[in-house]
């Protein structure tokens, strides 16, 4: 029997190393090794981020309500949810920033609160605003989580922000928005952590610089790292997830992986006619359905088969025909009209 | 890697502050030894108000070395030094927390309580370093004037100031994180620091108040004590006793606590306005 020992299992001694004075050397895991040598092992991997009836109440208001959710090693998790929906109260308990209500977390078998350091060596966090030192540079701020971290190579952080644009040399206090955030996720990267906690991370990026993170994201994930993606847009949560979760007002509303998400995603079509309306009703072919009417426009909600539209509608003088992405919004009304019925 | 990389960050942000107490010390220190031997000649027959005499300490007479000393710098000079720690200290934790900050230290793999021990280290050590500094303006300035008073005892005086600001360090870090925002840790810290040295000025004037004086760690520093008797061991292991628990309190309850994120203390301040309206007719 060969059982390997998977570096960041090994969370005895990043514990006992975190907490040594001047000494926080954990050894940062090449996931696609250590994984290799995982599958020689008998044991089942850890759960990369496991959460059991996670709950925390703030003052009466029940601000992550009982999630229970495994991801899997190497996936990008979309954790969507309107403002205040409780996405990263979530990610400050994975962390051990918040206590749990009750319920409980864990981050490769280790316990979010009462381990929290060693999920620190594991885990690598943007916060949802990021804030820096104003009066260091962002180099600085690289080298002072490389050193903290135990990380001997500082390239891959100038790598980093060089692929994102971003100027290390200016000091933090004089980076516009995007660069503060840019800074958070090269410092969240650092030392390829297994786990990727990131709380809102394009958010205020020009969308150059977003695709840039998405892809610097994917190719973290094909190495194995696996990733908690936190958003209120729904297209982007689309673009780079491999799974989907929709939180609203603490709760799991819905888990689903990101290709059949889309199977049964509605779209939106607004059709404006020249001549006569067709009769309400008279569009209701396979998966499209009548939302609204005002005026010549008609509003439909179309699901995969946008042939037999196409097909209703050249029996009419069509004037224009516009499609929209649905909102997260428009995402959240269905589901609240699913459950009122 | 680079050692106690947060002490050394800590250390950096407080530094121009410190610089700026080190050199009033410095130039307070040259400023009295130079004007001594005038003053001492025109204050020889002078009879200190009595609520004034506290400034003295025991020493006798303002005219002495010792009491000029202890009037002109050390009744003062800690007071500088105990407001500089507790501004210190209530940044470590409810200062970043406020700005947000925190948030990227903690992040680390680093336990909580050595991010408070890393940066109390850093404030500790800019103390003890404003202190030690200081000295060499007396002893330097001494070979110029005419000053009866030994570099030891002086250099006695100097520590002795030590421990106390750390003691004070200490509360700061207890207010800083027990209440919810600088501001309220700021004042409860600076509310105590003030009480404590009216008690040790008033008491010696105020007859009544004179065993109340003890109460007030400014008695226990006293820089006469210090400049007469040599160093108060005792004294000092109390005030590092007190620190120590200080430091091991805050550790425990910063460890236990939630970390807030910036963007929530304005919903959490509202939360607490709404409380106070409630209780309103
Ligand atoms: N420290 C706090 N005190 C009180 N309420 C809070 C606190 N932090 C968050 N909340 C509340 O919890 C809910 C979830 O917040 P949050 O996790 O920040 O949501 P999201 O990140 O999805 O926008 C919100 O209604 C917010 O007002
Ligand atoms: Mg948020």
């Amino acid at each position: 029997m060969n059982v390997t020992v998977l570096p960041w299992r090994a969370h005895d001694s990043a514990v006992w190393q975190a907490a040594t004075p001047g000494a926080v050397h954990y050894a940062s895991p090449e996931p696609g090794a250590a994984r290799e040598r995982g599958l020689m092992s008998d044991e089942p991997l850890p759960v990369p981020i496991s959460m059991r009836g996670l709950t925390k109440v703030f003052d009466e208001q029940r601000a992550v309500d009982g999630l229970t959710l495994d991801l899997r090693g190497g996936e990008v998790f979309g954790f969507l949810g309107p403002n205040g929906a409780g996405k990263s109260t979530t990610i400050r308990m994975l962390l051990g920033f918040i206590r749990p209500t009750s319920g409980s977390a864990s981050i490769h078998g280790l316990d979010c609160t009462r381990q929290a350091t060693a999920v620190h060596a594991l885990t690598g966090y943007l916060a949802g605003e990021v804030h820096l030192f104003p009066h260091l540079t962002g180099r600085a701020h690289t080298e002072l989580v490389t050193s903290l971290r135990g990380v001997h190579d500082p390239e891959p952080a100038e790598e980093l922000a060089a692929r994102l644009d971003l100027d290390l040399t200016r000091k933090a206090g004089a980076y516009s928005k995007g660069n503060r955030q840019k800074l958070g996720i090269v410092m969240a990267l650092i030392g390829a952590p297994p786990v990727l906690l990131l709380d809102e991370p394009t958010s205020g990026l020009d969308p150059i610089i977003q695709h840039r993170v998405w892809e610097i994201l994917r190719e973290r994930a094909a190495r194995g790292t696996t990733i908690l993606f936190s958003s209120h847009v729904l297209g982007e949560v689309e673009q780079v997830c491999d799974r989907v979760g929709v939180l609203r007002d603490g709760r799991l509303v819905t888990v689903e992986p990101v290709a059949d998400w889309r199977a049964h995603q509605k779209r939106r079509i607004e059709v404006t006619f020249a001549g006569a309306l067709p009769a309400p009703g008279a569009l209701d072919v396979m998966g499209v359905r009548e939302v609204a009417r005002h005026g010549p426009t008609v509003d439909l909600e179309i699901g995969d088969d946008v042939d037999a539209l196409i097909k209703a509608l050249a029996n009419y003088n069509v004037l224009d025909l516009r499609t929209y992405q649905p909102t997260l919004e428009d995402l959240l009304l269905g589901y609240y009209r699913q459950e009122a019925t | 890697m680079t050692r106690l990389p947060i002490t050394r960050k800590t250390m950096h942000d407080h530094s121009s502050a410190a610089i700026a107490i080190l050199l009033t010390m410095i130039a307070v220190a040259v400023l009295d030894l130079s004007i001594y031997p005038s003053y001492h000649a025109s204050l020889k027959d002078f009879e200190i108000p009595d609520a004034l005499k506290g400034f003295l300490g025991g020493a006798t007479s303002i005219a002495t070395p010792v009491g000029f000393l202890t009037a002109e710098f050390f009744s003062w000079v800690p007071l500088m030094l105990v407001a500089f720690a507790i501004v210190a200290a209530t940044s470590t934790t409810a200062g970043d927390e406020a700005s947000g900050a925190l948030d990227l230290l903690l992040a680390q793999p680093v336990a909580r309580r050595r991010v408070l021990a890393e940066k109390v280290l850093g404030i500790a050590a800019l103390i003890a370093a404003m202190c030690l500094l200081s000295f060499p303006a007396f002893m330097v300035t001494k070979l110029f004037v005419d000053f009866d008073l030994s570099n030891v005892k002086i250099l006695t005086a100097v520590v002795n100031m030590i421990p106390i600001s750390w003691m004070f360090l200490g509360l700061g870090l207890l207010a800083g994180v027990i209440f919810p925002t600088r501001a309220s840790a700021l004042t409860v810290a600076f509310g105590l620091m003030i009480a404590a040295y009216v008690i040790f000025t008033l008491g010696s004037a105020v007859e009544a108040l004179s065993s109340v004086r003890m109460a007030s760690p400014f008695y226990w520093a006293d820089g006469s004590h210090a400049l007469l008797h040599g160093l108060p061991w005792e004294r000092v292991l109390v005030f590092l006793g007190i620190s120590a628990a200080e430091l091991v309190a805050a550790a425990l309850i910063f460890e236990r606590r939630d970390i807030m994120s910036s963007h929530t203390w304005p919903k959490r301040l509202t939360w607490a306005r709404r409380q106070v309206q409630a209780t309103r007719p």
